[in-house]
């Protein structure tokens, strides 16, 4: 069925329809339109060429017997440039246009304040997420139709809401005044003004609460709340229930992003509805000032946009948990009830992104590394190498039952996946004194689901390497662990060194 | 005003959301030559209060009867029963109707000279998450079979009728071949458009295909998270039983069974890729007793006739078997046999 009568047949009480074309393919679907649709009023807004075949079309409507007991609507015929002298403004208006070939004139149009628009552009994503800024000021419900791959459709369906604020960002601060300048100054300079940037004080000591003050008076995005201390999963959870955006992303406000990664994320999600958007990132060195990409999953198919359940579950499984660079449709998150367990002092970000992925139905991903992370700097998460890491314990405990609500057998064996990646991230940096508690835990944990089956599950998805792992975590062989750990440690540095030695003997051929 | 000559029934249990559209769809056809009848079947939410909304705003199109919840089919029973027009049709209410569909159905309906007994529409499929709209499942098999859109065909003049797709929503009655054979949806049973599909398919002298209109089929609802798969799963192999004990009751050919086979074979292996581990137990024991109990030659004809391929023989083969299905029981398991048998295959070629 043709997208457009679909759409108009959804949006059940048009009476009047704008229609502004330069394709004379239009006509046709205008026919459709008058056979299905009881309108009172037609704009229809073309140069003479288009107009004479909407004419012509016409006449043939009238005159074709299967249509002689239908009434006509009022037609009227416009130039692009012509004083209009209506507005759309009521709920049973609506905009039509087809193709962007001259996208000023559409972006022109918008002062006829059209309740409805409804649009299809060939061209690029840009042209939607332009009209959409434009649009969005005046109508209630924008419905557009584009190809920002050339081939396949994307549909953006946004509807007005209480709310003006499409984009929340929410920031967990805690100690962190010496980041705060840069942070601030790459998140602000996109300059829309339908985002809120919620810098959530978790009662830190130094004056991160100041310096926000300040930027404060000067834009009013920026907004401060003020909590005791709870940690950086109360922070967040604080962020996201005063947040009012229908997207909200999160920043570690010791971390710094690229001035055009909120937009560019927004405009993904936006025209084609996606329920969650994401980009990769690069660490960022503090001491060398440089960074370098950390490879993830950000290519095809997730850039052209998917909502194959088997793609959004290899996310689950392999992708980075870096719940930073994404923005979640808070529709989506308050729907699956989805929250930050707030008792958890770190990794807080890991069950929020395996309940988002478990309850997101579609995903796109812009295919750029846009947040920068800020690596050697103590103090941080990732250096927890002692019993700080035995929090994985409850989040997987949290995560079974979610999951368990959730039935889906796919996404079980997702969770089981991504388990043993976490554990063994967590033996290979744990501390020796604490890896015989950590490996009781994670026994535990993966033989939950059956040590025989997930060994079968693993042959199929993991690396070799990581499924002798889980043959010693089951063991719970602490010595072959360590033994094992070691040999890993010096394969990774012979790998290292070898990759050293080509590029050396290489670099002697350009000499 | 000429005497309504459609009725379409609409089951309404909680559905809120998506009544109100349906509904807005079935009093703004572009004409109105149908009756509508909304069967609560007690909803515990508003659905009740929108569905008596519309009765008052449109009286001379809607009626709503309000009973206690007894199931999908006892509501499409209650339909039935209250419907005085020539033709019945059936639309779940999270789904909506084209709106020109009574116009064009009306007029192909009154442009025949023998009454048909169903008449199958097109409907589109509607996938709310992208918000486009996709082509229904069988579109090729309807088109080859209503090529002539002129011709009347029925089950004996074409069996590939048979392999169309079971919903009832896409069928126009008339109402006096449900009556004339006694018709009733089944009741507390999931699965409800099954047996009716081969069933009626089987009786129907004529039936014809109208290919521009039909309803608009909601999949992929963003908000819901949970999947419904659940026992739910089960029941649908005693319909199958059910649907094929009483065709050989019946004495249907082996070629008709056939194609009841085709259908069992696909709904079992899509049963079989969703449930959760718990209930794949239970629904491969009760797979098992259904194919064991059903005879080779049956299968073997479907084989033939299908020209079914050496991997689905061997899962009817294995599910058969009371050793290998118990074997079925985990999909890990499954897959892990299935790739080391691969990679057996592969190593047995590579010897040679």
């Amino acid at each position: 069925m043709n997208e457009l009568l679909r759409l108009l047949q959804q949006k059940i009480n048009i009476k009047n329809l704008c229609i502004y074309s330069r394709e004379d393919t239009t006509a046709e679907t205008l026919i459709s339109i008058l056979a299905v649709l009881k309108l009172e009023n037609l704009y229809i807004i073309s140069n003479d060429y288009v107009r004479a075949s909407f004419e012509d079309m016409i006449d043939e409507f009238s005159e074709c017997d299967d249509f002689s007991d239908k009434t006509l609507p009022n037609i009227s015929y416009f130039m692009p440039n012509e004083d209009l002298g209506f507005t759309l403004e009521n709920e049973t208006d609506a905009l039509v246009f087809d193709s962007s070939e001259n996208i000023d004139d559409i972006l022109a149009l918008s002062n006829l304040k059209p309740y409805n628009l409804i649009g299809f552009t060939f061209d690029s994503s840009e042209d939607a997420f332009t009209i959409w800024e434009t649009y969005r000021k005046v109508s209630h419900s924008i419905d557009i139709i584009s190809y920002p791959d050339g081939f396949n459709p994307q549909a953006m369906q946004w509807e007005k809401r209480d709310s003006d604020i499409e984009l929340s960002v929410v920031f967990p601060m805690y100690n962190v005044a010496p980041y705060l300048d840069q942070c601030v100054k790459s998140v602000t300079e996109w300059d829309a003004d339908y985002i809120e940037l919620l810098f959530v004080d978790d009662g830190s000591p130094d004056n991160s609460a100041e310096i926000i003050e300040g930027y404060a008076k000067n834009d009013p995005r920026i907004k401060l709340i003020r909590k005791p201390n709870g940690g950086c999963a109360s922070a967040r959870q604080k962020g996201m229930e005063e947040a009012k955006g229908r997207y909200i992303g999160f920043i570690d406000p010791d971390d710094f992003i690229d001035p055009s990664m909120f937009r560019k994320l927004l405009r993904a999600a936006l025209i084609g509805n996606f329920q969650m958007a994401y980009c990769g990132y690069k660490e960022y060195y503090q001491s060398n000032g440089q960074s370098r990409v950390a490879p993830d999953l950000i290519g095809a198919p997730y850039m052209y946009g998917t909502t194959n359940p088997d793609d959004i579950r290899d996310l689950a499984c392999y992708m980075r948990v870096a719940i930073w660079r994404g923005i979640y449709s808070m529709d989506m998150i308050n729907n699956a009830g989805i929250h930050f367990y707030t008792d958890l002092r770190r990794f807080d970000d890991l069950p929020f992104k395996m309940e988002t992925l478990a309850a997101t139905k579609s995903v796109v991903s812009v295919p750029e590394h846009l947040y920068y992370y800020r690596l050697n700097r103590p103090g941080q998460d990732v250096t927890a190498n002692d019993d700080r890491l035995y929090v994985h314990e409850p989040i997987f405990k949290y995560l079974d039952e979610f999951f368990k609500k959730a039935g889906k057998k796919e996404l079980v064996d997702a969770l089981q996946i991504c388990k043993i990646h976490t554990h063994i991230y967590a033996i290979e940096k744990i501390e020796n004194k604490y890896l015989k508690g950590y490996l009781k835990l994670a026994q535990k944990d993966l033989d939950g689901y059956g040590y025989k089956r997930s060994k079968m599950l693993y042959s199929q998805a993991i690396a070799r390497s990581a499924r002798m792992y889980h043959k010693l975590i089951h063991y719970k062989s602490t010595m072959l662990i360590k033994m094992f750990k070691a040999r890993q440690r010096r394969k990774q540095k012979a790998g290292a060194d070898i990759q050293a030695a080509i590029s050396n003997s290489i670099k002697k051929v350009s000499k | 005003m000429n005497k309504p000559i459609l009725t379409v029934v609409v089951p309404v249990y909680n559905v809120e959301k998506y009544l109100e559209q349906c509904l807005n769809s079935l009093v703004n056809q572009t004409v109105i030559n149908h009756k509508v009848i909304a069967v609560d079947d007690g909803s515990k939410d508003s659905s009740g209060k929108i569905a008596d909304s519309f009765a008052e705003k449109y009286p001379d199109i809607v009626s709503v009867i309000h009973k206690q919840n007894a199931g999908l089919g006892a509501a499409r029973n209650t339909g039935i029963e209250a419907a005085d027009t020539p033709y019945i049709t059936f639309l779940d209410s999270d789904d909506w109707l084209m709106l020109n569909f009574v116009e064009v159905v009306t007029k192909r309906l009154q442009s025949e000279k023998e009454i048909p007994d169903i008449t199958f529409t097109m409907p589109v499929i509607y996938d709310q998450v992208k918000g486009l709209s996709e082509d229904w499942h069988d579109k090729a098999v309807f088109e080859a079979i209503f090529e002539n859109p002129h011709a009347a065909v029925n089950a004996f003049t074409d069996e590939r009728l048979y392999d169309l797709e079971v919903s009832s929503c896409r069928r126009i009655f008339k109402l006096d071949f449900l009556k004339q054979h006694d018709f009733k949806f089944p009741v507390g049973t999931y699965w409800e458009d099954v047996f009716p599909h081969f069933y009626l398919v089987n009786r129907a002298q004529r039936c014809i295909g109208i290919g521009d209109v039909g309803f608009v089929y909601r999949i992929n609802t963003p908000s819901q998270i949970t999947s419904k798969v659940g026992t739910s799963r089960l029941q649908m192999i005693n319909v199958f039983a059910n649907c094929l004990s009483f065709a050989i009751d019946d004495g249907w050919s082996k070629d008709e069974i056939a194609h009841i086979l085709n259908t069992v074979l696909s709904f079992s292996h899509w049963g079989l890729d969703f449930t959760m581990p718990d209930i794949r137990k239970e629904f491969i024991k009760r797979l098992h007793a259904l194919f064991a109990a059903i005879p080779m030659e049956y299968f073997k004809h479907y084989y033939k006739k299908y020209n079914i391929g050496k991997r689905e023989k061997l899962f009817v083969f294995a599910v058969r078997s009371k050793f290998l299905s118990s074997f079925m029981k985990d999909h890990i398991f499954v897959r892990h046999v299935k790739k080391k048998a691969k990679a057996y295959y592969r190593h047995l070629k590579r010897g040679k």
